[in-house]
């Protein structure tokens, strides 16, 4: 207990107090929150990973998972906290602007709002909040709030997961690929000491949440992934980083070199208190059928290995350097750099053009 | 007549559809359109809960379909409710994006490309939808409205609004059609459903509960749909305006429950097949039954209830007027369709304007270009030289690209970029090409694009006229007596050769000097010129002259003498005396040696553990050790003078690694017969130099001028018989300058490198330093003493030197008493590595990395030996203060060699580049070898050129290159 709490003491001393929840980064206002500086340390070896998607994702589920609760948790005990119940039922949105959290293993989870989302701009029109009147009507706002915000996050992450419920839906990855060709653009001042690779490959990781039973199948996935290395043939997003069933050694999916596309289908998380045969029989298709098992698939990955095997997954992945050169660059550093480069973003009149040439 | 079972492609069902409903052609039908998304999950489908409503499979799925068309509308007419279901298969839908991206490989069209082809095709269809549907269902595969049809819905209307004449035009022409169909240019403005799958209610839910929090969330998802849609006008008080409407009384928004998820029948026989035996719940696929009617069936049937009754009145408000609705009989659907159909595929303003509203990022990113290339450009323009050299138009490229890049985005950059690209070099090309000529000082020439005189493949085009980097430095000539400018040298000769031989410098013509080996045409027959070389006495001995390293100036005394060395030492790279030293008992002297050797080489062998005992002594005792050591290694790799050293003593049997052990041993016994003599010339004294400097003087006096075949060398010819010469004797010279890697038994045109002797010994003061050497740095003006010591043959040694006493030495001096036992004899000899930079500062190095600095009387007392043990950097920065800052070059080593039987050898081998391996040397095939009393001066390269091209001098102010250790030696001599 003596080397414990010693371990412990020095990882307090070196800096930052700890995290309970995630804490406002980027406020619903698109303002930038200084929080975060009091918990960042002088240290270089920290991981950043941002998750982007459509309202209802499960966003910051899956960051949650990530940062360590698990499915017996209470929604209270998550991170990031999931919608609430209410919110579900009423198709509102919980997560605004972005939340990060920290954890002891400095892996930084930064949760996206929605993307485009209806949800918010509702409730933006509703409360009559300001928009910018540049932008001709008030979704192209919204549009352009998300690829400000996907494009920091390019920015200041290493990794991005994509949460879909669905496979797959056009506009988001045409909001992804649009906010890619408008981050390249983000440059900083001359004479800052460190300059931000503006090209830096990110990793691009789908997560496809809620993926029905059939929707495991190899055959689907292989070719899912196929769809996705198409989609991103000509972009700078690194697609290719072994996150996937195959990535994760599920021998049905390993077949060459598809498991190397960042698509991991997930299945309905089991509820609290709920068996592995109260989720099959609430699934459109129950048991599987013997002409699946004749292919060598069984039964969906259980939810919760999945998610472990995610978290190693995500952070085996490369992290390409924040600066150019071979310049070290701390969590301080990183802290103080994405105020920075949130401002450029806002500011960036490459970005208000594209937004003022939204029809 | 046959029913129709499956939906048709729109365009085959315009065409078959009159003929074969020929029953139902006067239905008056309601035209229900189903636009959306779909992956290929199953319970996604969009035509599922139509063919659940219909009760059969009358939508496929997608590889069902009899086309492959990424876009395409499925039409069915339905006789039972009368309706007309149009299904449009687009973009979003899986298997069309899918098939599109994936034939990207062929198309090399990026993500927006293919996207904006596959958006185009779609948007015509859903326009066409909009304009003949009564009601559009959008089947949405997650539960949340998609803010892009907002969007769409915007740009929809627009285009209806451009197309709105051509397509009333063409209603009105087509039979059947209505007038009031016609002039609307539409049936009604069709109502907008939506359907959503996959709700986010949780799944252990009661029915009722269940059926509450649908109808809660169905009810929360209209207000934001309605809400925003009103907000962004797409929907307004008068539905005549807007593409579409929304009831204001019935639910629009239709939330779809697992359950109620349809099956294909088939697959469900199929999976009852497999699961024969498993236990299933009796009563199952009844309470799925009901459920479906109770869902979207109700949903929609009821609004296809109130268009059937009353028609749609969307309208908000009383004071617009009542829209227009019309349900069409099924002819009149088919023939207006077809009209409005065409009329969208064709028209004009569809396909000029629909792409633009469309692409958003590829039109951004042709309009970005379209602004940043000029500017780019202008930026590419900004202080341009009048000419510049293709570097110079690739950083200013790589300048602009950057501009472009950071102001310009997206899939049309690349094109940009090679536009921009193009310009530059287009604007570069245009007579602003400079010549790409590099000096060999690393400039570049300032001149406009134009070809050399003389050069070989020269573009006729092209002015004539050399090259000019408009630099100009102050070089210091071979003695170090005066300095000229020289402009940047851009070819070999010019910077090594010629310049030095300016008639200017009449200070070094007069001088001695050592001739290099070179090649001369005259030596060389037509036929086979190496054979015959060693044939003819006449012709080796001319040859002779050059390759041995003669000084030039030879009187009838030293062609004697040159006859006997060529006899007694061929091919023995030794120095023949000058005028000054050239006794007539020189001669005799080496004969002597020779046969000493000869006798002595008996016990040699015989003891070969002495020998090497005795290598081992000299070793030691030389207190220059490791220049003296070098020169023995030296001697050792040497072949060519091994080789010749075999032929003069061929008693030597043993091995040719025993050779330089026998030159050491006959040296070490003249050390030990010379016993009992002093030293006194080796003391070398600053006393013993002022005043031995008088007497040396008178005796320099009657140097006549060098007889020399100096006109016939070949660099002293005009460029124009050079020019022949290297062609008619390609391949039988050396190109450029030797270096270490250069072929062996070719000769250069010219020399590199050059060694003068400035004169006698004395005229080295070390008190005063150099004299009347311009541009010296204060305080570095001074060589350093080189005390080195050797083991001699004392008598020996103390009989040559009453020779040199004889002629050289004020016999007054008594020589300092010799210890018995003592047979090392110490020589002194002043060194100095001279530098200098291109604005002629001059300086030299007290050790390898300092600039020797003397402050005060006397001269300065640091001794050479750390110079002579080092590698000397070629390059030393120079003190120069004023900008840029240079660096000195190693040009020039000095050397007094002492009045004692003893030369001082040189072997200068340059490494300028670190990176490899490559040295440059004079080409000489053995040391050149400097004789007694005398201030020597060689001057090194000005341009050093490998086989990879000039080594360019370093732009920064630093030390690089090196003159490998071991330039110097001394050994003892015979007279």
């Amino acid at each position: 207990t003596t080397v414990e709490s010693t371990a412990s003491g020095a990882g307090v001393s070196s800096g930052g107090r700890d995290l309970k929840a995630g804490l406002r980064l980027i406020s619903e206002n698109m303002e930038w929150m200084d929080f975060v500086q009091d918990y960042l340390q002088d240290n270089n070896d920290f991981t950043v990973i941002g998750a982007i998607g459509p309202q209802g994702c499960g966003k910051s589920t899956v960051l949650s998972m990530i940062a360590g609760n698990n499915t017996l948790d209470m929604y209270r005990q998550y991170v990031f906290r999931p919608a609430s119940r209410e919110a579900v039922e009423t198709c509102r949105h919980q997560t605004a602007g972005i939340q990060i959290y920290i954890t002891k293993t400095r892996l930084m989870l930064l949760d996206c709002q929605a993307l485009f989302s209806t949800a918010i701009l509702d409730e933006m029109l509703r409360c009559e909040k300001r928009y910018n009147y540049e932008y001709k009507t008030v979704e192209n706002y919204t549009e352009m709030e998300s690829i400000q915000l996907i494009s920091f996050l390019f920015q200041v992450c290493h990794t991005v997961l994509v949460c879909v419920d669905w496979f797959l839906d056009l506009n988001v990855i045409r909001l992804i690929r649009t906010s890619e060709m408008l981050r390249s653009t983000i440059h900083q001042t001359s004479g800052e000491q460190i300059q931000y690779d503006p090209n830096r490959p990110v990793n691009l990781v789908f997560i496809h949440q809620r993926a029905k039973f059939e929707e495991f199948k190899p055959e689907t996935v292989r070719k899912r992934s196929e769809t996705l290395r198409n989609l991103f043939k000509d972009s700078q997003l690194n697609i290719c980083g072994n996150v996937s069933l195959g990535g994760a050694g599920r021998s049905s999916y390993i077949d060459g070199k598809m498991e190397r596309i960042n698509y991991l289908p997930l299945s309905d998380m089991k509820l609290r208190g709920k068996t592995a045969d109260g989720l099959l029989s609430n699934l459109p298709i129950a048991a599987p059928s013997s002409s699946d098992v004749s292919h060598g698939f069984k039964n969906i990955p259980d939810y919760n290995s999945l998610v472990k095997d995610l978290r190693e997954l995500v952070r085996a992945l490369p992290k390409p350097a924040f600066a150019l050169g071979s310049v070290a660059i701390s969590e301080k550093t990183w802290g103080s750099y994405a105020a920075k480069l949130w401002d450029a973003t806002r500011k960036s009149h490459i970005i208000a053009d594209y937004g003022r040439s939204l029809p | 007549m046959r029913q129709q079972c499956a939906a048709e492609d729109l365009t085959k069902w315009l065409e078959t559809a009159l003929e074969r409903l020929t029953v139902y052609r006067d239905s008056k039908v309601i035209v229900i359109g189903l636009i959306g998304k779909e992956s290929q999950a199953v319970g996604d489908a969009k035509t599922d809960h139509i063919n659940a409503l219909l009760n059969r499979q009358v939508f496929l799925s997608a590889w069902a379909r009899p086309t492959d068309a990424k876009c395409m509308i499925e039409a069915y007419f339905d006789p039972e409710n009368e309706c007309v279901f149009l299904h449009l298969v687009g973009v979003h839908d899986l298997n069309s994006s899918t098939t599109a991206f994936a034939d990207t490989a062929e198309t090399g069209d990026g993500f927006f490309a293919t996207l904006a082809k596959l958006e185009l095709e779609h948007s015509k269809l859903v326009l066409f939808t909009f304009l003949v549907c009564h009601a559009i269902v959008f089947v949405e595969p997650a539960c949340r409205f998609d803010l892009s049809y907002a969007r769409l819905l915007r740009n929809l209307n627009h285009m209806r609004q451009q197309t709105a004449s051509d397509i009333s035009s063409a209603l009105s022409k087509a039979t059947s059609v209505s007038k009031e169909w016609a002039r609307e240019g539409r049936l009604c403005s069709p109502r907008m459903l939506f359907a959503f799958h996959r709700n986010p209610l949780r799944a252990d839910l009661g029915a009722v509960k269940r059926k509450e929090l649908v109808d809660k969330l169905e009810r929360s998802m209209e207000d934001q749909i309605y809400e925003i849609l009103r907000k962004s006008r797409i929907i307004t008080n008068n539905c005549a305006l807007s593409i579409g409407a929304i009831p204001p009384n019935t639910p629009f928004v239709h939330i779809f429950t697992p359950s109620e998820a349809p099956r294909d029948p088939l697959k469900e026989l199929l999976e009852v097949l497999h699961d024969i035996g498993e236990p299933k719940g009796p009563d199952d696929d009844k309470r799925k039954k009901k459920r479906i009617d109770e869902g979207f069936s109700t949903f929609l049937l009821a609004h296809l209830e109130e268009a059937r009754k009353s028609g749609f009145d969307d309208n908000v408000g009383k004071t617009a007027p009542v829209p227009a609705f019309e349900l069409p009989r099924l002819k009149a659907f088919i023939r207006g369709a077809s009209a409005v159909y065409r009329v969208i595929m064709e028209d004009k303003s569809v396909a000029s304007e629909l792409p633009q509203l469309l692409n958003v990022e590829m039109e951004f990113s042709e309009a970005r270009s379209r602004k940043t290339v000029p500017a780019a450009l202008r930026n590419y323009e900004q202080d341009l030289p009048q000419y510049y050299p293709r570097r110079h138009h690739e950083m200013k490229l790589a300048q602009a690209l950057q501009y472009l890049t950071s102001q310009s985005c997206g899939p049309k950059l690349q094109d940009a970029i090679v536009r921009l690209t193009d310009s530059c070099e287009a604007f570069w090309k245009d007579g602003r090409q400079a010549c790409e000529g590099l000096s060999l000082t690393g400039n570049h020439c300032s001149n406009q694009i134009h070809s050399v005189p003389g050069e070989e493949n020269a573009n006729a085009d092209l002015p004539s006229f050399p090259h000019s980097s408009k630099a100009r430095y102050l070089s210091t000539c071979n003695c170090g007596y005066k300095q000229e400018l020289r402009n940047d040298p851009f070819e070999l000769k010019e910077a090594n050769f010629d310049y030095y031989e300016r008639s200017e410098f009449h200070c070094c013509q007069s001088m001695d000097k050592y001739e290099f080996p070179t090649f001369h045409p005259e030596s060389i027959s037509s036929e086979t010129a190496p054979v015959q070389r060693l044939e003819s006495e006449h012709n080796s001995q001319s040859r002779e002259d050059n390759q041995k390293g003669l000084f030039r100036q030879l009187d009838l005394q030293t062609q004697s003498q040159d006859e006997q060395s060529g006899v007694n030492s061929a091919g023995d790279v030794d120095m023949l005396l000058d005028r000054d030293n050239k006794l007539a008992i020189a001669s005799d002297l080496q004969l002597e040696g020779h046969e000493s050797l000869r006798k002595r080489h008996g016990s040699s062998s015989a003891d070969s553990t002495k020998n090497r005992q005795a290598t081992q002594e000299e070793d030691d005792v030389h207190e220059g050790g490791s220049g003296t050591g070098s020169v023995v290694s030296d001697l050792l790799q040497d072949e060519a003078y091994l080789e010749s050293h075999n032929d003069s003593s061929d008693l030597d049997t043993s091995t040719t690694l025993v050779a330089p052990d026998v030159t050491l041993r006959r040296r070490l016994r003249k050390h030990s017969r010379q016993e009992d003599e002093g030293s006194d010339h080796s003391g070398g004294s600053d006393g013993e130099e002022n005043e031995g400097a008088g007497e040396m003087l008178s005796e320099a006096t009657p140097v006549s001028k060098p007889v020399t075949a100096y006109e016939r060398s070949p660099w002293q010819i005009t460029d124009e018989a050079l020019v022949n010469i290297k062609e008619k004797y390609k391949g039988l010279y050396l190109e450029g300058m030797p270096h270490s890697q250069s072929p062996s038994g070719l000769d250069p045109l010219y020399p590199s490198w050059a060694v003068v002797c400035v004169g006698s010994s004395s005229i080295y003061t070390h008190a005063t330093g150099l004299r009347d050497m311009p541009n010296f740095s204060h305080g570095s003006q001074y060589l350093l003493p080189w005390d080195v010591t050797l083991k001699v043959d004392v008598n020996e040694w103390d009989r040559k030197m009453d020779l040199i006493g004889q002629s050289a030495i004020n016999q007054n001096r008594p020589r300092r008493p010799r210890k018995p036992g003592d047979n090392t004899e110490k020589v002194k000899v002043f060194v100095g590595f001279e530098y200098e930079c291109p604005r002629g500062h001059r300086f030299m190095l007290e050790t390898p990395d300092k600039m020797l600095k003397h402050n005060g009387a006397g001269g300065p007392k640091e001794s050479a030996t750390t110079l002579i043990r080092s590698d000397m950097p070629l390059w030393f920065p120079c003190s120069c203060r004023s900008n840029p800052r240079v660096n000195g070059q190693l040009m020039r080593l000095h050397i007094v060699t002492p009045k004692a039987p003893v030369a001082v050898t040189l072997n200068p081998r340059v490494q300028p580049s670190a990176q490899s391996h490559l040295y440059f040397h004079p080409g000489t095939k053995g040391l050149i070898q400097l004789t007694w009393g005398k201030y020597y001066i060689m001057r090194f390269p000005y341009s050093y050129v490998g086989p990879d091209g000039p080594i360019y001098p370093p732009q920064e102010q630093m030390t690089a290159g090196r003159l490998l250790k071991g330039v110097l030696g001394v050994i003892e001599t015979d007279l």
